[in-house]
C-alpha cells in the first residue's frame, strides 16, 4: 500500500473513531475501504450505516469516487434517491447505494480522505 | 566504471546563477546549489533545486589561502540543509574563462582539506565544487562511498535545450551518407548530439509510431518505447508500419515501432518496455532520457509523465489529437495539440489537464467501472492525418529546440490546432506559484530519486 493511502486510513481511523473499519488492498498500492458504523442522521433509516469506497494508489492526485453506502438506506420523508445518488450497485460484495459526487479539492492538492467523506456525508444530509 | 557526472539546470536557474557570477565587472562570484541525485544508467546526475547566490562581504569572503572564500557560516547552514533535504551540496565560482574551464591547484588543494568533512556532515549525499566559465563548466563532486567524479556534461533544459562542457569536444565522425541533406542543417554536430540522445516514447499507437518513425530517420540513436497493448486491426489505418499480420499474430506495438526504427536507423538502439508506464519500476527508467514524448491518452500516463519532466528535470511534451462530437452525433471540434512542458513553467497539473476522476477511473477495472455506471467508454474517433499533425510538430520542436538551433523564446506556449476553425492557437500557460508538482518550493522539483513518483505499484 502507497504511504499517502496508508496515511489517509490513518487520517480516517482518527476522524471516524467510533467506527470499525475493513481495508483491502487493491493491487496497485491503493485499497478498499468500508466503515462501519457512519452516522447519516435523523433524516435517514436507519440513522448508520457503513461507507465504503476505493483509494487509488495515486491518491491524492486521484479522486475517492464514487462513494458508497448501505443499500438499506432510506430517506425518512419516502423520496426516492435520484442521480447522483443510485440504489442497485454493489461494493466489496454488499449491496450499495452509490454515491457519485466529484471533488473539485483534488486538483488543488488540498484534498483529504476524511474531508471527502466529510462532504458527501454533509451532502445526503442536505439532499432537497 | 564511470567516473563522469552529469548536472541538469532549468533554464531560468541557470541565468540566475550566471547573472549572479558574471555581474560584469570581471571578477570572482561564489554560490552554492542544492541538488537531487540519481544515477540514470550508472551514471550520477545531480539535478539543481536551489541556487543561493552567495553576497559578497558575507557569504564570499576574502580567502585565507585563495583568493575569496564561502564563509563558514553560509557553509554550514547550506550543508545542513543539503544533508535534511537529502540533496547534494555543490559550491560555485566563476573563472573569468570562455569555452574551456578548469579548477586551478588552490581550487583542488581546498576541495581535498574541506570535502572529507562535509561529507561526514551531508551523511552520505554528495558533495562538490563547479566552477563556471562564460561557455563552459567544469565539477569535482565527491561521492559518500569515495567516488570522485569529473563532469562529462551539464544540460540547461529552457525551451531549447543547451549543453556544457568543461571544453570543446573533439570534432565528431563524418555522418553516415543517409543523413546528408540534414546535416546541411544540423551540422555535423547536430548529428552527433541526435546519435548520443535518448528520447522514451510514452504509447506507441497511432501518433507515437508517427514519432518513432520521425526521430529514427532524423538519426536519433538510443529509444525506450513503453506500451502494452497489441496491434488490432481497427489500428491499422494508424500505426505506421503495422500489418494485417501483426494484428493477426497479436504483435506488440513496441515490437512494430522497433522494427520501423531498425529500418530507418539499424544502427539506432531500441528498449521496449511492455508494461504499463504508471508502474514504479517503469517510470523510474524514464529517468535515462533526454527528453520524453507523451502519446499515451490516460490520465495516469499523463501524471507520471509530468512529475518525471519536473522531478528530473527531463523536457518533453505531450502530444494528441482529438474529435469531440456532441449529443447528436454531430462533429463540433477537430483538435490537434502539443503542449511541451518544461521544468518551472507551470505543468499539466496546475493548468488542470489531469482530470482527479478519471484517475479514480482508471483505477478500476472495466468490471467495475461497467458496475459503477462509469460505463466502458467506446473508443475515440481517431484519423492518422491528425496525428502526424501533432508528431511533426512536436518532433519539429525537439529537433529546432534540442539542438538549439533557434532562440530561447520569452513564453512557453502549447498549441493547439483547430481544423475546422482552420485557426492555430498558442496558448500560454498557467504557472501556479504553489503548484505541488512544478513550483520551485514545491515537494518535486529536482528531487530525483529523493521522493516516490506518483505511479501505481508494480
Amino acid at each position: 500500500m502507497r504511504v499517502e493511502v496508508s496515511a489517509a486510513i490513518d487520517e480516517l481511523r482518527r476522524q471516524f473513531s467510533g467506527a470499525s473499519f475493513n481495508v483491502r488492498e487493491d493491487g496497485q498500492g491503493g485499497a478498499y475501504v468500508v466503515m462501519e458504523p457512519v452516522s447519516l442522521g435523523p433524516r435517514y433509516r436507519p440513522e448508520s450505516t457503513w461507507v465504503g469506497f476505493q483509494i487509488p494508489a495515486q491518491y491524492p492526485y486521484a479522486d475517492i469516487y464514487p462513494v458508497f453506502i448501505g443499500a438499506e438506506c432510506c430517506r425518512l420523508d419516502g423520496v426516492a434517491f435520484a442521480a447522483p445518488v443510485t440504489p442497485g450497485h454493489q461494493f466489496e460484495g454488499r449491496n450499495a447505494i452509490q454515491v457519485s459526487r466529484r471533488s473539485g479539492a483534488a486538483q488543488s492538492g488540498s484534498q483529504k480522505a476524511a474531508g471527502k467523506i466529510l462532504k458527501i456525508l454533509d451532502f445526503l444530509d442536505k439532499l432537497p | 566504471m564511470i567516473n563522469k557526472c552529469q548536472i541538469r539546470f532549468a533554464r531560468e536557474d541557470f541565468d540566475a546563477l550566471k547573472d549572479h557570477l558574471f555581474p560584469g565587472d570581471r571578477d570572482e562570484h561564489g554560490a552554492v546549489l542544492l541538488a537531487g541525485t540519481a544515477r540514470p544508467g550508472g551514471r550520477l546526475t545531480l539535478y539543481v533545486r536551489e541556487v543561493h547566490p552567495a553576497r559578497e562581504g558575507l557569504d564570499y569572503v576574502k580567502g585565507k589561502i585563495g583568493y575569496r572564500a564561502l564563509h563558514p557560516t553560509f557553509i554550514h547552514k547550506l550543508i545542513t540543509r543539503a544533508r535534511d533535504q537529502e540533496l547534494a551540496y555543490l559550491a560555485v565560482h566563476n573563472h573569468e574563462a570562455d569555452r574551456t574551464v578548469g579548477f586551478s591547484q588552490i581550487d583542488v588543494g581546498s576541495h581535498e582539506r574541506g570535502y572529507p568533512a562535509l561529507l561526514q556532515i551531508a551523511r552520505g549525499m554528495p558533495v562538490g565544487a563547479i566552477v563556471v566559465g562564460h561557455r563552459s563548466l567544469q565539477a569535482d563532486i565527491w561521492t559518500g562511498d569515495g567516488g570522485r567524479l569529473e563532469l562529462d556534461e551539464a544540460v540547461i533544459v529552457g525551451n531549447t535545450i543547451q549543453r556544457l562542457t568543461p571544453s570543446p569536444s573533439k570534432g565528431p565522425p563524418p555522418a553516415p551518407a543517409m543523413f546528408d541533406r540534414q546535416v546541411r542543417l544540423f551540422g555535423q554536430t547536430g548529428q552527433m548530439e541526435l546519435a548520443r540522445c535518448h528520447v522514451g516514447i510514452v504509447g506507441l499507437g497511432g501518433l507515437g509510431s508517427l514519432v518513432a518513425e520521425y526521430l529514427a530517420r532524423l538519426g536519433v540513436g538510443h529509444f525506450q518505447l513503453i506500451d502494452a497493448d497489441v496491434v488490432e486491426e481497427s489500428n491499422l489505418s494508424r500505426i505506421v508500419g503495422a500489418s494485417l499480420s501483426d494484428a493477426a499474430k497479436q504483435h506488440k506495438k513496441v515490437d512494430v515501432a522497433r522494427r520501423l526504427i531498425l529500418q530507418a536507423n539499424p544502427r539506432a538502439k531500441v528498449q521496449v518496455i511492455i508494461d504499463d508506464v504508471a508502474k514504479d519500476s517503469v517510470a523510474r527508467q524514464l529517468a535515462i532520457n533526454d527528453y520524453l514524448f507523451l502519446a499515451a491518452d490516460s490520465m495516469r500516463a499523463r501524471l507520471v509523465f509530468n512529475a518525471v519532466v519536473h522531478q528530473y528535470l527531463i523536457p518533453g511534451v505531450q502530444m494528441g489529437s482529438k474529435i469531440v462530437s456532441d449529443e447528436n452525433g454531430a462533429v463540433v471540434d477537430v483538435l490537434s495539440v502539443n503542449r511541451p512542458v518544461r521544468p518551472g513553467h507551470g505543468c499539466l497539473w496546475c493548468n488542470q489537464l489531469i482530470d482527479s476522476t478519471a484517475l479514480a477511473s482508471e483505477a478500476k477495472s472495466d468490471t467495475e467501472r461497467r458496475a459503477q455506471a462509469y460505463g466502458v467508454e467506446e473508443p475515440n474517433p481517431s484519423v492518422i492525418a491528425l496525428n502526424a499533425v501533432s508528431a511533426a510538430h512536436g518532433v519539429n520542436d525537439f529537433m529546432l529546440d534540442y539542438l538549439g538551433l533557434r532562440p530561447e523564446p520569452d513564453l512557453l506556449r502549447y498549441e493547439h490546432f483547430n481544423f475546422l476553425r482552420r485557426a492555430r492557437t498558442l496558448v500560454e500557460p498557467r504557472r501556479t506559484t504553489d503548484c505541488s508538482e512544478c513550483s520551485r518550493g514545491g515537494q518535486r522539483y529536482g528531487r530525483a530519486d529523493s521522493i516516490p513518483l506518483p505511479t501505481i505499484d508494480g
